[in-house]
């Protein structure tokens, strides 16, 4: 049964992915990811099967030069070992930079024959232990010395770089590499580029004493082509103002298999994030209001992927945008016993903590009333916000507090004006406490209100007759919201 | 050690004693000493006790010799030499042929020999003995190598420089080893604790070169044999042991088939050599020829020419000075920062001079090679030196190079070298290049 990923790829995703740190940290989230997204990592990357962890290491070692004897070289050896490989795969070739730093005295020495540089190559002994060779087995990296131009004095470094041999394990499990001695072949040159009095000469380098000369461990994975299981539980584990965290549940490998290495969170089919050993990942810079719908699949050391999760989960990321709508309904005002239609629309800026702020607008309006219980009044009313209004929106519905200043430009008694006017007005806001259950963002409602209507004032000479007849509590108000702008007065 | 003749052993325990013990104060005692060892009766101990050629009935050439003590004490001689022929071998151990290329390519022995110093007197001289692992030892031509300069510690010695992998013309053992040659490398006389080198001087080198030869042919292991054609060679004060060997073959080492003699950068004549040096660079390598012709003849006033300055250059160079210090620690100095007056003179002079090479024919082709602009032992001697063995009537090949330094042709020299002896031990006549208004009649 094929895996997801043939062997081919597996060994092309290695070449691609044995570079230096920074390129290994870059494998973490795929060749689409674009600038901006930026997601958690978690401390151990583990892409695939093939990918390269940096491992570093510096070591003295005795060599001993012709006309010196023996020096201290401390060489620091670099180099991107996979973190895992597969049985019977040809181990992807990793290069092995090293730079080795020569003592003074040895430039001396050089210097004393008129060299001015130094090139050749160093043969490194190393030892690989591995289930197949539980004693370690010999391995050689060569590597070739840069050529190096000499100080005319004090130590100097050298360059040089070398390729893994040919690996190819047969049993899985743990494995390590270790770092013997080296044996360099040098040739100085003069300065008309021949050689030295010394031609070219073989240098032998023992490790000193006392040091710990393990370069890397990895490990052997069986050659495993079925894909773990798709994970399920997808769901928002807590949102921010700008970031969302998915969570989902861990699965294991099937028995004998590699072992599972991490999981892929995709979204929208396109950006891709990874991540090892967690279930959990905060994802940030994600686009405001955008609809996403994330899938999560997990994979195994092998590099096979499971299907992705199905269905995926809609997500929108931060306080939604700014919705508006419509208002239209009545309000029934005691002391006037009567009602008046209310049409306008209400605007609301919502937080993502449910709360907002909003904008109420309703539009002139007017109303009759049948004032001291017989007399037939008529009044129009103009509505100011006094400042925003402010609530919360949840799953319970809106809840808010409206301040409103009313005015009344007109008002008539068997049709005739008895005051109002430019002036006339409530002589402090009124307080709108409103609540809509069953609102939603997306619906809207009915929303309904109770208050009280402050005195008016500067309503002309009868102002405290139109005052008394208007102001005081038990007022109603009953608007119905629907998303939108336009709004018209009227219903009950 | 045990001397294996004891009939001889008494006469010569004396005489030896008073080698061995050569130091300063006791120079005169030195002297008594031997006309005391020569005054004693009876034919067997003053005839061994007064030449140098082979006396003692049975060689000292048994199954396997003694690896002698472990460490340092390898290098210091017995006390009696044991009786024997020079070359014979005294003491032989298994060694590095150098580097792991050179541990492929060859075996390896340290060995210390009988051998004859500048007086005509016996002594023991270490060296080493290397092998190629590939081909028939009984055919292998042999290379009797001198080695270049390595200064006048103990530690400097070749044969521990082989060892260590640490030695400057190991590219020339191993493309001798390459090409199927053995090698004996001489350390050169006095290297052991309390070092007694005597660098530069002519007689001591040539015969240390010669029975090394000879050593490397009787050390059993070696599977080398005694008609095996043999090339002398070497650079710089290696040079000058190759020309020495030449010039004596034909007196102290008859039965070698030798073929050709390679050298260059030869020191013919010391005193020029020194007082060319006298204020420049490579100054460094004048006290250790002065200390070398005082190590050979202890007669010559050396101590009372020192001032504190010299003395303690010359402690400070049999302790630890090896060639980078030669090179780097004495710059520009002269005679004068180290001697109350120049030794150069009276006896000493008459002692270079005994040491000059130039005064008798190699018998067989020569190669010679130097650098025009060589700073350390200067052409014109060399060039004086050729002129002579052309006016001897030697097979010389002339080669002057352009503008290398001394130690840069240690190795851009070793082509011709190798061509030149893969000439002579191919039997090719050689043609040289004697200018003929130069020949010997």
């Amino acid at each position: 049964m094929r895996s997801t990923r043939g062997s081919a790829e597996r060994a092309a995703a290695g070449r691609a992915t044995a570079g230096r740190a920074a390129a290994a940290a870059l494998a973490l989230c795929s060749a689409t990811a674009l600038a901006g997204v930026a997601a958690t990592a978690p401390a151990a990357p583990a892409a695939s099967a093939s990918a390269a962890e940096p491992a570093s290491l510096t070591l003295n070692y005795q060599c001993t030069f012709p006309l010196i004897g023996p020096q201290r070289v401390a060489v620091k050896i670099d180099a991107d070992i996979p973190k895992t490989v597969t049985v019977n795969v040809p181990v992807p070739k990793f290069t092995v930079d090293s730079v080795s730093t020569v003592s003074a005295e040895s430039t001396r020495g050089l210097v004393a024959l008129y060299s001015k540089t130094v090139e050749g190559t160093a043969v490194a002994d190393a030892t690989l232990t591995t289930p197949d060779y539980p004693k370690g087995f010999g391995a050689v990296v060569t590597s070739t010395l840069e050529k190096t131009p000499l100080p005319a004095s004090g130590p100097f470094d050298v360059k040089a770089r070398g390729t893994s041999p040919n690996l190819k394990f047969r049993k899985a499990g743990p494995g390590r590499i270790n770092v013997g001695n080296l044996l360099l072949t040098l040739t100085p040159r003069l300065e008309d580029g021949g050689p030295s009095g010394l031609g070219t000469f073989e240098s032998e380098c023992v490790q000193e004493p006392g040091q710990d000369n393990l370069l890397a461990e990895f490990e052997i994975v069986p050659d495993d082509t079925t894909p773990p299981p798709v994970p399920g539980g997808l769901r928002v584990a807590a949102r921010t103002a700008d970031s969302v965290t998915l969570a989902w549940d861990a699965v294991s490998d099937e028995p004998g298999g590699s072992g599972v290495a991490g999981y892929r969170v995709r979204s929208n089919g396109a950006k891709t994030w990874t991540v090892a050993d967690r279930t959990e990942l905060v994802l940030t810079g994600l686009e405001r209001g955008k609809e996403y719908a994330f899938t999560v699949s997990a994979f195994d050391r092998a590099g096979n992927e499971s299907k992705p999760s199905d269905p995926p989960l809609p997500v929108v990321v931060g306080p939604p945008p700014p919705v508006a709508y419509g208002l239209s309904g009545s309000s029934f005002v005691k002391a006037a016993n009567g009602s008046v239609p209310l049409g306008g629309r209400m605007g609301l800026d919502l937080e993502s903590d449910g709360g907002f702020q909003g904008d109420l607008e309703l539009d002139r309006t007017t109303g009759t009333f049948q004032v001291l219980g017989f007399l037939p009044a008529g009044a129009d009313l103009s509505f100011t916000q006094h400042e925003r209004a402010t609530g919360t929106l949840s799953a319970a519905g809106l809840a808010g507090t409206a301040r409103v200043d009313v005015r009344l430009p007109s008002v008539r008694i068997f049709g005739i004006e008895i005051g109002g006017g430019g002036t006339c007005a409530t002589a402090s806001p009124t307080v709108l406490a409103l609540a809509a259950t069953g609102f939603t963002r997306e619906a809207g409602g009915t929303v309904t209100g109770v208050y009280t209507l402050p005195a008016l004032q500067g309503c002309g000479p009868l102002t405290p007759f139109i005052s008394a007849v208007t102001e005081g509590p038990g007022n109603t108000v009953t608007l119905t919201a629907a998303p939108g702008t336009a709004g018209q007065a009227g219903g009950s | 050690m045990q001397s294996r003749f004891p009939h001889t052993r008494a006469a010569l325990s004396r005489a030896a004693l008073s080698r061995t013990r050569r130091s300063r104060p006791a120079r005169a005692l030195t002297t008594t000493a031997l006309v005391a060892a020569l005054a004693v009766p009876a034919g067997a101990a003053s005839t061994a006790a007064s030449t140098a050629s082979a006396v003692a009935p049975a060689a000292v050439r048994a199954a396997a010799p003694d690896p002698g003590p472990p460490g340092d004490a390898f290098y210091t001689p017995p006390s009696p030499l044991p009786a024997g022929s020079p070359g014979d071998v005294i003491r032989a151990r298994p060694a590095k042929a150098g580097p792991p290329a050179a541990r492929r390519l060859a075996d390896a022995w340290q060995v210390m020999y009988l051998s004859t110093d500048a007086n005509g007197k016996p002594n023991a001289v270490t060296g080493t003995v290397l092998v190629p692992k590939a081909g028939d030892r009984a055919k292998a031509p042999i290379i009797g190598f001198g080695p270049g300069t390595e200064g006048p510690a103990f530690r400097c010695a070749p044969s521990k420089m082989i060892d260590a992998g640490a030695f400057y013309e190991q590219s020339a053992l191993n493309e001798m080893l390459a090409a199927g040659y053995a090698v004996a490398a001489p350390d050169y006389e006095g290297y052991h604790a309390q070092p007694k080198t005597t660098y530069i001087v002519g007689k001591a080198m040539g015969s240390a070169l010669i029975d090394a030869v000879r050593a490397a042919q009787r050390l059993p292991e070696s599977g080398l044999s005694k008609d095996a054609k043999v090339v002398f060679r070497g650079y710089s004060q290696g040079g000058g042991a190759a020309m020495w060997a030449g010039q004596m073959q034909p007196s102290y080492g008859p039965e070698l088939a030798l073929a050709g003699v390679v050298g260059g950068g030869v020191p013919a004549d010391v005193v020029s050599v020194a007082l060319r040096l006298d204020g420049r660079p490579a100054f460094g390598f004048v006290l250790p020829a002065l200390m070398g012709l005082h190590n050979a003849y202890p007669e010559l006033p050396f101590d009372s020419e020192l001032n504190d300055a010299g003395r303690a250059a010359v402690k400070r160079l049999e302790d630890g000075g090896c060639t980078l210090e030669l090179l780097l620690d004495y710059q520009n100095k002269r005679l004068k920062d180290f001697f109350v007056q120049s030794p150069l003179r009276g006896p000493w002079l008459t002692r270079a001079t005994e040491n000059r090479l130039g005064q008798a024919p190699i018998k067989v082709p020569v190669l010679q090679y130097h650098s025009k602009t060589d700073e350390i032992v200067n052409y014109n001697q060399a060039s004086l030196l050729h002129d002579d063995y052309c006016a001897l009537g030697m097979n010389v090949t002339w080669k002057p190079w352009e503008n290398l330094s001394h130690i840069t042709l240690v190795y851009r020299g070793n082509a011709d070298a190798m061509a030149f002896i893969a000439d002579r031990l191919a039997g090719k006549p050689a043609a040289g290049d004697c200018p003929a208004a130069k020949r010997g009649g």
